[in-house]
């Protein structure tokens, strides 16, 4: 027989039937979310509910502001970082989640 | 009101929901600060389970730079969506101390100002 | 069933720090969270008081979980590894109701 990927015992039956899911995947991994006012965060999901509020681990957070020079009229980039060693983040201000687009292997 | 404070938190253990938190302050002078950054000051009479609260003796304070002014209002509902934060007044520090004090008549003429911003800036001087 | 009512009740007495969506950061210990997330602080500082006098008047306040963006949180107060069992759980226990 082909070796193929060994199916280890199951404890948690993998079915994908909801989003939800797939964020109960990323428990414990590091996650890119995308909140409202142009502000991102990148940390250690620690626990997440229904509502998408959640609790991440060392996280940074970036904000981007766009400023327009008047003179040349070109779009300026502008970013702020923070961090914080643990941050509980309401649900209502998420726009979208995912894995890191870093991968760290 | 005689006696021992009445336990509140035996009503609802459990924490579930928010009539322990705001019965603490039934009766009590607070401050509410709402989405649009009104700040409005008066006795907590009643709230009901989503906290919408109705406000007795109400103010209206307004803070510009560094005086005040506060506008009588009388008795106020404010929805509880529209609600940021209710802290209770500390009745030692209820006066802004470094703020000066100044009549209805002019904080409102100040805020009117502010908020035409410089568009009517024409002045017969 | 309400995983955060019941993590923040375990944090009550401890000090963090809010951050609204109006940008107004409030540090205080908390008292009290209800179901909503709601949340009860004591002892409340902001960090500009000469900018915002009117936390001047007040010494605890209640405060709308909707308004809520953040919570900074004293990071020895939490075990990952407890909630991330527990999220497992109620995720689990969630599926199954349905």
């Amino acid at each position: 027989m082909a070796t193929s990927e060994e199916q280890p015992p199951t404890t948690q039956p993998f079915t994908l039937e909801d989003p939800l899911d797939l964020i109960r995947l990323s428990l414990d991994e590091r996650i890119y979310v995308k909140l409202r006012n142009n502000r991102e965060l990148r940390g250690r999901l620690h626990a997440y509910d229904q509502h998408l509020n959640m609790i991440l681990g060392d996280v940074e957070e970036v904000r981007t502001q766009i400023e327009v020079d008047e003179e040349t009229m070109e779009e300026i980039f502008k970013t702020q970082k923070r961090n914080f060693p643990m941050l509980y983040v309401r649900g209502d201000g998420i726009i979208l989640m995912s894995p890191p687009e870093k991968p760290t292997y | 009101m005689t006696g021992e404070p009445f336990d509140f938190k035996s009503l609802d253990p459990e924490g579930l929901t928010s009539v322990v938190i705001l019965v603490e302050f039934v009766d009590k002078k607070v401050l509410t600060l709402l989405r649009d950054g009104t700040i409005y000051i008066g006795f907590l009479r009643t709230f009901d389970q989503y906290g919408t609260i109705i406000l007795h003796k109400t103010i209206e304070r307004i803070y510009i730079n560094e005086e005040y002014g506060e506008i009588p209002l009388g008795v106020f509902l404010i929805r509880s969506e529209n609600i940021v934060l209710i802290g209770e007044i500390d009745s030692e520090n209820e006066y802004p101390q470094k703020l000066t004090l100044i009549p209805k008549d002019e904080i409102l003429r100040k805020r009117a100002e502010l908020r035409e911003g410089t568009d009517n800036f024409i002045t017969d001087d | 069933m309400p995983l955060f009512h019941t993590f923040f009740k375990t944090l009550v007495g401890k000090e963090m720090t809010i951050e609204l969506k109006n940008n107004l950061l409030i540090h205080g210990t908390l008292i009290s969270v209800d179901q909503f997330l709601n949340i009860k602080l004591d002892k409340i500082s902001v960090p500009d008081p000469d900018k915002y006098p009117q936390f001047l008047s007040i010494k605890n306040c209640f405060v709308r979980g909707s308004v809520i963006r953040y919570i900074h949180l004293p990071p020895s107060e939490v075990d990952p590894t407890s909630l991330q069992e527990a999220t497992r759980k109620e995720a689990m226990q969630s599926k199954m109701q349905q």
